[in-house]
């Protein structure tokens, strides 16, 4: 009787203490992190007619580092006219988003300003603007020291977009310059651009003509005889972010070929492109929010930069304008399109 | 109850503890041999895979550096062309390399006065021609005589890790090509060899410079971590042993850390590969706290088992105890109820044989206490019977020796009246004859009269009769009375009487007339029994507070024998007895007279050597 007792005690710590161990290597597998607040970050773009590719990237990239947009994060994405980025950035900051991402310069210097009236500035990273030093984002890149930070792409390749352009058209003796005088930009482009045109193997001839609206652009595309230019080239990155299609249009009816700042368009008609590529730029973005989020202050976070360009050509198009692309350039692109 | 409860506890607590220490040690022991072998096993495995992914990092930077220097050699090839169409081919097939390569951000071919003749880039317009010498340069004098070069890292526009590599044109008089490498790709490789979840990779080049790490702040600022323990080893020692090439570094906040290194041996670049020792040994963790929960989960069952176990053992103990104590107290009929057939059971049925041979022995001695009391008791009785008889005996006794020394008195006092008449003449002259007998009756008489004297004053004294007449009084003057008393019959025997008192002695308390008494029985005695020619000697000293009055004699001493009877009534020595004097109730008096006055008597004596008596008296009796 009494072993059974002694039996049945033992068999019942027995049990109790398997049941310990399960609970404790449960609990220590188990995920402890309760649910937290859902962070909030206001994205904003200017140029309505494309979305740059560093946001699906950056998004991605986000999603990997564990931030998924609707469960812990609400990615609030905003696509604007260029009129609106002011006040898109006051209601960002009005609504106390957690960290906002601009895309290029625009929206990053409205952000800035939005920003920079705030006692608190909401932290900014931006990504892709022309030059962050120069255009007072950061007081260096590996020590921002105020509310912004961010990646940026190469600077500007102007010169080497020329270059390729002529490698490419060996024809090409007038380019059709494109500029937009209400663009701050084109002020700092168009030295380097006139610079670049007059260094080349064969020196360019240019037609430059000033445009800022889609009308303006229609009135100089018509305005054009055949012969009077061999290429079209849009200069102004405001020109480039608001009326790529449209220049890409005209071009193809004035049998001119059209330089692009980024594939997207070569894919539409545009004889080659060669910029940034926004993919790896969006990805180290997310990097940039995540460290943000986590509370990292935006001055300590060193800015990067994130070199890559990319090259495409569209063979059709070539084709199309009786354009013999030169072996050597079709092996050195990264996308060609036939 | 108190007395049984507190052995048993102590003793439950001694087993509890003994087995409980024995199992928490045997537990820790395995536990903290298992966790060591565990700890060396699991630093083993990590290390293992850390220089695996290290390794494998460190294999990859190198494939893809000798992929650029492939490219690289492929592109120092003499030109077909000479002059102006030469540099345009090379510049050309830089080109090309920039469509290869990806990592190229720049490459230039200086030619063998080390004067730039091509740069290409992707980022801006190619120059021909430039002229720029870099013949002072260490690219080129070291790619002139080591066919290769490898620069340092360095960060183009201050945040770029960039290192310059050059290779030597073919051929005597050759030129060199001159690149430029965007280290972005090592973060790729080194990303990938992170291991666990807060594991990671990183790398430094050949001063501890970083050339890239997860946290890309940390490379964006130029940090060099050749302060940390890890790679200040690594940079000491490149040839390590890669057994040993695992250690516990600690990781730029201070945290400790399981590293291992591979070092590129081309580049002189270190790639680490650490994970936290807080992460690293998670699962150890897990072990120590199960080896915790082990050890606390097996003490309890120690501690249940061994009080169980105590118990088991400690209660028939403690009922033996209980049973022994209660038969210690008188309940012989208590039995111990034990049902093991163990050594207890054994012990405890011993015990009841013991207290059953214990309660029959009690009863038989009971039995026989009771016979012997009983008879004890009758005994007792008839001696009591007899004492009453013999103290009425001894009443009788001492009544009719009152009785008849008075009633014997009477007649002698007209024997020795009318006898003393008779001698004195007083009834007409006596002859010879006649006065001779008158002289006998008289001295018979007196005798007779002493010793009915002597018989009174004992009976007196043993019917508790005497009373003493206490008063101070000269002892010293009682003994001269004493000698004057025996000089007349000693000066007649020729026997010296001497009387030494010391000069304390004097005046006592007492019956100066029963002292008289006892001094001269004792004197008369000395006298009657020392030959002619002898000497009795009488001292008195004082000592210890009592007075000590010793007669010594000269005469023929008593035979031990004899010594036993000397002071009982009508008893006399042969010697006496040969004299025909005295009564037999002189020392037997002399000693209840003493002892009434709370002295002490007794003698020294050796046949033939003569007798000393002394008597004591208090000096100052109550």
């Amino acid at each position: 009787m009494r072993m059974l007792l002694i039996g049945g005690a033992v068999g019942v710590l027995v049990v109790s203490i398997l049941a310990v161990f399960l609970i404790a290597s449960e609990g220590s597998n188990g995920d402890s992190s309760a649910a937290q607040s859902v962070r909030r970050v206001g994205l904003m773009h200017v140029g309505t007619d494309h979305v740059p590719p560093s946001w699906p990237s950056l998004k991605a990239r986000l999603e990997e580092l564990g931030w998924a947009d609707g469960r812990n994060i609400k990615l609030i994405w905003r696509n604007l006219e260029p009129n609106a980025a002011e006040a898109q950035a006051s209601a960002f900051v009005f609504q106390r988003v957690d960290v906002i991402v601009a895309f290029e310069d625009k929206s990053i210097s409205a952000a800035q300003e939005a920003t920079a009236r705030t006692r608190d500035p909401i932290p900014i990273v931006f990504l892709h603007p022309s030059d962050p030093v120069r255009d007072g984002l950061v007081e260096s890149l590996s020590r921002p020291g105020r509310n912004l930070t961010g990646v940026y792409g190469p600077r500007d390749v102007v010169a080497k977009q020329l270059e390729l352009y002529q490698l490419l058209v060996p024809r090409l003796r007038r380019v059709l310059t494109l500029v937009d005088p209400e663009d701050p930009a084109t002020e700092r482009l168009l030295p380097q651009y006139r610079a670049a045109a007059a260094r080349l193997a064969r020196p360019l001839e240019l037609d430059i003509r000033a445009a800022s609206s889609a009308q303006e652009l229609r009135r100089i595309f018509r305005s054009l005889r055949p012969g009077d230019v061999d290429g079209a080239f849009l200069l102004s990155p405001s020109l480039r972010l608001n009326h790529s299609a449209l220049t890409i249009r005209l071009a193809e009816r004035a049998r001119l070929p059209v330089q692009a700042h980024r594939k997207e368009w070569v894919e539409k008609g545009a004889l080659y492109s060669y910029g940034i590529d926004l993919d790896p730029i969006g990805r180290a973005g997310a990097r940039y929010v995540d460290s943000v989020l986590r509370g990292t202050s935006p001055g300590e976070l060193a800015v990067e930069e994130v070199p890559t360009v990319e090259f495409a050509i569209n063979l059709e198009t070539a084709a199309r304008l009786g354009i013999k692309v030169p072996q050597e350039m079709i092996i050195r692109a990264d996308e060609v399109y036939r | 109850m108190e007395a049984t409860a507190r052995p048993h506890r102590r003793l439950i607590w001694k087993y509890t503890t003994v087995v409980v220490a024995l199992v928490a040690a045997a537990i820790v022991s395995v536990g903290l041999t298992e966790l060591y072998f565990s700890y060396q096993d699991s630093k083993r495995a990590l290390t293992r895979v850390e220089r695996d992914k290290a390794y494998s990092a460190a294999a990859s930077i190198e494939q893809q550096m000798q992929d650029v220097v492939r490219e690289l050699e492929a592109a120092a090839q003499p030109t077909a062309e000479t002059g102006m169409a030469g540099l345009a081919e090379r510049n050309q097939e830089f080109r090309s390399v920039f469509g290869r390569e990806k990592l190229v951000s720049q490459l230039s071919y200086l030619d063998a006065a080390g004067e730039e003749r091509v740069r290409a880039s992707p980022l801006e317009i190619d120059r021909i021609d430039s002229g720029i010498d870099f013949s002072r340069s260490a690219k080129f004098i070291r790619a002139r005589t080591e066919q290769r070069y490898f620069g340092r890292v360095y960060f183009q526009h201050g945040s770029q890790p960039h290192i310059t590599v050059a290779v030597a044109e073919p051929g005597a008089g050759g030129g060199v090509v001159v690149a430029e490498i965007d280290l972005t790709f090592v973060r790729q490789v080194v990303d990938r060899a992170r291991i666990g979840t807060a594991g990671y990779g990183y790398a430094v080049d050949s001063r501890g410079e970083l050339i890239t790490h997860p946290n890309i702040n940390l490379v964006l600022r130029h940090t060099n971590f050749a302060s940390l323990p890890q790679v200040r080893a690594a940079l000491r020692a490149p040839a390590q042993d890669p057994a040993e090439a695992a250690t516990i570094g600690r990781d730029q906040d201070g945290t400790k850390v399981l590293s291992a290194f591979q070092t590129i041996e081309s580049l002189g670049w270190h790639v680490f590969v650490e994970e936290p020792l807080s992460e690293a040994f998670a699962p150890l963790e897990a072990a120590i706290w199960r080896t915790a929960l082990l050890l606390v989960a097996f003490l309890v069952l120690a501690i249940a088992t061994s009080v169980l176990l105590a118990r088991r053992l400690v209660r028939p103990i403690e009922s033996i105890q209980t049973a022994a104590a209660k038969i210690g107290s008188g309940a012989l009929n208590q039995r111990i109820e034990i049902a093991s057939h163990d050594e207890l059971g054994a012990l405890a049925e011993e015990f009841n044989r013991m207290a059953a041979r214990l309660q029959e022995s009690y009863a038989s001695l009971e039995q026989k206490v009771e016979e012997r009391t009983r008879e004890l008791a009758t005994a007792l009785g008839e001696l009591d019977k007899k004492g009453r008889e013999l103290e009425a005996a001894s009443l009788h006794k001492s009544e009719f020796l009152a009785n008849m020394s008075h009633e014997l008195r009477t007649p002698l006092n007209a024997i020795l009246g009318f006898s003393q008449v008779l001698r004195e003449r007083l009834f007409g002259e006596l002859n010879e004859k006649q006065e001779s007998y008158v002289d006998d009756i008289l001295s018979s008489g007196n005798h007779l009269l002493s010793l009915i004297n002597d018989v009174l004053d004992l009976s007196k004294v043993e019917a508790g009769e005497v009373e003493l007449e206490v008063a101070p009084f000269s002892l010293r003057e009682s003994l001269e009375r004493g000698v004057v008393m025996v000089r007349e019959r000693a000066l007649k025997d020729g026997v010296q009487v001497a009387l030494a008192a010391a000069p304390d002695v004097d005046i006592v308390t007492g019956d100066e007339r029963r002292i008289r008494q006892v001094i001269f029985n004792l004197l008369s005695n000395a006298v009657k029994f020392t030959p002619a020619g002898g000497v009795v000697d009488v001292r008195a000293t004082q000592v210890d507070g009592e007075v000590r009055v010793s007669v010594a004699d000269t005469g023929p001493g008593i035979a031990p024998e004899d010594h036993e009877r000397i002071f009982e009534e009508f008893q006399q020595t042969d010697a006496g007895v040969a004299h025909g004097e005295g009564t037999g109730l002189g020392l037997a008096l002399s000693k209840r007279l003493v002892q009434l006055h709370g002295g002490r008597i007794w003698f020294d004596s050796e046949l033939g050597k003569g007798s000393t008596f002394v008597f004591t008296l208090p000096a100052r009796p109550a």
